[in-house]
């Protein structure tokens, strides 16, 4: 599913100052497969996530991306997520005046075009966002109002888990997709993560914390520090994480 | 945006630019007290007519053109205008559509105006003003039934000279500025509204503007009355041919509300913008005000301005009477070398007034946007209300979006909020979008679509779906 | 206030009140006409100096001027009173000069009588990195006009004016003019007024921003908020932002005009508070918002003491 072999990137500011951020990053992502890369705040995590779904001013200085054997390092953001990727942000945006509802069918027809799908009509749309919001768990007036606008951040997380859900990515990577989000939410955004998981699908999950993995249990933990993956395991390592804290692990790195 | 999105697509072009081969009854080029009396004489103007226009054209000599909006263009040489063109009718004035000429039907067609069926259909009641002249109205025996007067102009000042000379300038005097001057000495056509007391108006009233002729000024005059507890919902539009040089457009609209009535004029602007170059275009130059004369009345003015090489307009409300309202919704766009100095004045003087002021200002290519506002709360007006918010949004380099409020309050009851940001298209909301599968320019028109949402609103619905589309095809080329 | 003091009388310095030996030795001082004051480079004045104006009768004419070499630093309170309730007038041009990276916190308290007419233009030139806290406090005179103009001209100067103007006599009138101009990238302005206005008294404000086209990143804010207490005060806002750049951070203005609120006021009194001192409670809220935010801790204080006496009813 996807590849990714010796990854060196850098993030630069408006001030067209750089800053290495990771340091050679190499991960095997089969299909069905929930990997979990764990991390303290600043150890490049959400830079992994960004270079992958090809955000400006995140560039990879070394190494190769390939999902589903396609080159994403040379893809546009839209066209990786044609290619079948998908990024649920850690801040979702609001777009406001942008009707929800409105937004998502653009960017459904929008994948299915370029899948040489023909476009959903309305119907046949409304059919199937009204299908994915009850699995969701979310309210139908969420469709109407502007994407995000005035959510809150439990809603903002639920609303991506929805868009997630209708555009069924290849892979989902999901950044701090627990972060700020009470016992019940964070049930709920895993119910959708879930529901989601089969034998073709990947998921990464981004996560500072242990709590998200006890109800989306990953296959594989990767423990990412300082811009390298210093530790891979089983869904183990994360409650010895969890244990033991980071600082282990930074010291390896930094002696 | 960073550089990696500028992307040039190839520009659209302007759909409306034909020019219809037409007959016309069409003036020698010049401004004279001669020509303005040919042109009262040629429309059977009533005495007090031509004397109220000579008076107007005495007071234009004495004015020189305004220089304080932010605003560049050459001198305009108002000898080389032509103040008269018409298209040739074999009858003095047409009674049907049967009688209008056909080329002017296709024309409308082309403008996807609905004259015939498609208007009962739509439910639009339709006047056209090809270049200076009134050329049909469409359903109007629908709205005698009401009492509903909808016609030309012309005709008003020939069936009700009685309602003209009692509010013709009454809200607009030729004395408030160069433009309005010049359109009350030369003014040729344009709509007429009277709404009788108590007259909900059945259906949307509408007209089609279309300069045709070269070197043709179109000074038009639209008179709206909504008598005591009436309503009505009135849409403009406009479109010109493309041509090399500037055409003038001097409108003059005035708006009365009585007692409890309700004015919503809608205006959708799509005057030819001139080329990517800055050539050609028209040059809109429009007093547009409406007076809040009884209590508890409405004006609401929204506007869509994509079109026009220079736009300089300031729809206004004069809110007079007691807890009377004021709007003022505008998206106005302007892109390759277009300059828009656009807004409103919002001037309470009735107690408890009301006024709301929603302005979207896009800039693209390399255009100018100015949005200029007053808000005045006069001594009398207690417990008056204004709220403002005035947005811009930037789409290139080297374009200019500027923002020139003034709030003068003389009262202390007065509540005055004002909000304005200028601010280019996110980058989080472009590369969100871009996440899910949309396409920069797709990202870019959803995004400016939800930035002008509050104005769209207000927009009677064809009108709205209409204003999107134009939108998109005026934003072509800008993305970068 | 542990401050270096220099008192000017009718525009003439008074060495013998001022406290010249406190000033460091390498700061140029000259007192002709005003003041002028010059900081060398890398030069950090710990002290505040306290300019004090005072008028005795006599028209006046100041001409003054701080130079700040790269990487000074400085604090000034200039402060303008009268000791009579004649007429006169105040006529004052300054001059701000700022080298690479220069600091300087600088309130000037306008006290004058209730006659009085003060004049002030002040010229603002800020190379790179430099930055002027400038914060205004208009108490006095009948008539003020304030002009400032400032250019930022380099990468990263800061430019912040905060403003409190109290109006409280029949006539009296302040017109604020206030133009910034962005000419480089990265640059920050801001202009944030608070206004009391009773009586039938009359404000003018009129902000301007320019972003030139080369002046990329900078954020520009502009706020107004006018307490109007009399029905006959007047207040007229002009909030201009004129941008021709297009990758900025932001440029907002706001302004507000309104009146006390009538629910504070009414909960106040339901609390036993009468009415008078209810008023000047909420008045107080309004402008302690203003004078929290300043930065530097002495100048805050000085002004909070100021403004809470003065805005006694």
């Amino acid at each position: 599913m996807l590849t990714i072999r010796n990854l060196h990137a850098s993030i630069q500011d408006e001030k067209q100052n750089t800053k290495p951020i990771l340091h050679g990053i190499n991960l095997d992502i089969q299909p069905g497969e929930v990997h979990a890369i764990m991390g303290p705040n600043g150890s490049g995590k959400s830079t992994l996530a960004n270079v992958l779904a090809g955000r400006d001013h995140y560039q990879a200085t070394m190494g190769e991306i390939f999902l589903q054997g396609e080159n994403l390092l040379t893809l546009l953001p839209e066209q990786r997520a044609a290619a079948g990727l998908f990024l649920a942000f850690q801040y979702p945006v609001e777009i406001p005046g942008v009707n929800n509802m409105y937004f998502l069918k653009a960017a459904v027809n929008s994948l299915r075009k370029h899948r040489h799908l023909p476009e959903l009509d309305a119907m046949d749309f409304l059919t199937l966002i009204k299908a994915k919001i009850k699995e969701a768990k979310m309210d139908e007036k969420f469709l109407h109002r502007a994407v995000n606008e005035g959510f809150s951040g439990g809603e903002k997380k639920r609303n991506e888990i929805l868009q997630m859900l209708m555009l069924e990515p290849a892979l989902a990577i999901l950044d701090e997709a627990d972060s700020g989000l009470d016992i019940d939410a964070l049930q709920r955004v895993a119910e959708g993560v879930n529901s989601l998981r089969n034998s073709k699908r990947s998921i990464i999950l981004i996560t500072h914390y242990q709590r998200l993995l006890n109800y989306i249990i990953p296959d594989v933990v990767h423990v990412m520090i300082k811009g390298k993956i210093v530790k891979s395991g089983g869904k183990e390592l994360a409650l010895e994480l969890e244990e033991k804290g980071y600082s282990e692990f930074i010291n390896q790195v930094t002696a | 945006m960073s550089n990696q999105y500028i992307k040039q697509v190839v520009n659209q072009q302007y759909p409306y630019g034909f020019v219809t081969d037409i007959e016309t009854d069409t003036f020698a080029p010049g401004l004279s007290p001669h020509v303005i009396s040919q042109i009262s004489k040629r429309k059977n103007e009533p005495e007090f007519m031509l004397a109220w226009r000579l008076r107007a054209y005495e007071h234009w000599l004495t004015l020189t053109p305004p220089k304080w909006a932010h605003l560049q263009y050459p001198e305009i040489d108002y000898q080389k205008i032509i103040y008269y063109s018409a298209p040739k009718v074999k009858k003095p004035g047409p009674n049907s559509l049967e009688e209008v000429d056909p080329t002017l039907i296709e024309t409308y067609n082309k403008l996807g105006i609905p004259l015939h069926e498609q208007a009962r259909l739509a439910g639009v009641a339709v006047d056209a003003v090809f270049d200076s002249v009134s050329v049909a109205t469409t359903f109007k025996e629908k709205l005698a039934e009401k009492g509903v007067i909808f016609c030309s102009f012309s005709e008003a000042v020939k069936n009700h000279p009685e309602l003209i000379e009692k509010y013709l300038g009454t809200v607009v005097s030729f004395r408030d500025n160069f433009f309005a001057a010049l359109n009350a000495a030369v003014f040729t056509d344009g709509s007429f509204v009277y709404i009788p007391k108590g007259v909900r108006c059945p259906m949307e009233l509408s007209t089609y503007f279309r300069i045709n002729a070269a070197n043709t000024g179109q000074f038009e005059r639209t008179l709206i009355i909504a008598d005591e507890d009436s309503h009505v919902s009135y849409l403009e539009g406009c479109t010109a041919p493309m041509r090399d040089e500037n055409q003038l457009h001097a409108a003059v609209v005035e708006l009365v509300a009585l007692q409890k009535a309700e004015i919503k004029y809608s205006t959708v602007q799509n005057w030819y913008p001139g080329d990517a170059e800055g050539r050609g275009g028209i040059f809109n130059f429009v007093t547009k005000r409406g007076a809040c004369r009884g209590k508890q009345s409405k004006i609401s003015w929204t506007q869509i301005e994509t079109g026009s090489a220079i736009t300089w307009k300031y729809p206004s409300v004069i809110l007079q009477g007691d807890d009377s309202v004021g709007e003022f919704y505008s998206v106005a766009l302007t892109n390759h070398r277009q300059q828009a100095d656009t807004g409103t004045k919002m001037i309470h003087i009735g107690k408890n007034t009301r006024s709301t002021i929603i302005s979207k200002g896009i800039s693209a290519g390399f255009g100018q946007n100015t949005y200029r506002g007053l808000v005045r709360v006069a001594p009398t007006a207690l417990h008056a209300r204004n709220y403002t918010q005035c947005d811009s949004l930037l789409l290139s380099k080297t374009c200019g979006a500027h923002t020139f409020p003034e709030i003068d309050v003389k009262n202390k009851t007065a509540h005055i909020e004002h909000e304005a940001a200028t601010s280019r298209i996110s980058e989080d909301q472009l590369f969100y979008c871009r996440q899910r599968g949309l396409t920069v320019e797709n990202a870019v028109s959803m995004i400016v679509n939800g930035f002008c949402k509050q104005v769209f609103n207000e927009l009677p619905m064809e009108f709205a779906v209409e204003a999107q589309k134009l939108l998109e095809v005026s934003l072509e080329g800008s993305v970068g | 206030m542990n401050a270096i003091r220099l008192i000017f009388i009718d525009a003439v310095f008074n060495e013998a009140l001022s406290q010249l030996q406190l000033l460091p030795e390498n700061v140029e001082l000259n007192t002709e006409n005003g003041f002028s004051l010059q900081v060398p480079a890398n030069t950090k004045i710990a002290d505040p100096i306290y300019v004090y104006f005072l008028n005795k009768g006599k028209n006046t004419v100041l001409k003054n001027k701080i130079i700040l070499a790269e990487n000074s630093e400085l604090t000034l309170i200039e402060e303008y009173h009268a000791d009579h309730l004649d007429k006169y007038i105040t006529d004052v041009s300054m001059v701000l000069q700022f080298g690479k990276n220069a600091l300087l916190h600088y309130a000037k308290v306008q006290n004058e009588n209730k006659k009085a007419t003060h004049q002030y233009s002040m010229q603002v030139t800020q190379l790179t990195g430099s930055s002027l806290y400038l914060f205004l406090t208009d108490l006095g005179s009948h008539i003020a006009k304030i002009q400032i103009q400032v250019n930022l001209s380099e990468r990263d100067a800061i430019f912040d004016v905060k403003g409190l103007y109290f109006l409280n006599e029949d006539n009296q009138y302040i017109d604020n003019n206030i133009q910034v101009k962005h000419d480089a990238p990265f640059s920050v302005s801001g202009m944030s007024f608070k206004g009391v206005l009773d009586k039938k008294s009359r404000a003018v404000f009129f902000g301007k921003v320019i972003v030139e086209q080369k002046a990329e990143h900078i954020s520009a804010n502009q706020s107004n908020h006018n307490l109007l207490l009399s029905s006959q005060a007047e207040i007229n806002i002009k909030p201009h932002l004129e941008v021709y750049a297009n990758e900025i951070k932001c440029c907002r203005h706001g302004a507000t005009v309104g009146q006390l609120d009538k629910e504070a006021l009414f909960y106040l009194r339901s609390r036993g508070i009468e009415e008078k001192m209810a008023l000047q409670l909420l008045i107080e809220g309004f402008t302690a918002d203003m004078t929290n935010q300043i930065v530097n801790p002495m100048i805050r204080s000085y002004i909070e003491k100021k403004v809470v006496s003065h805005a006694k009813l």
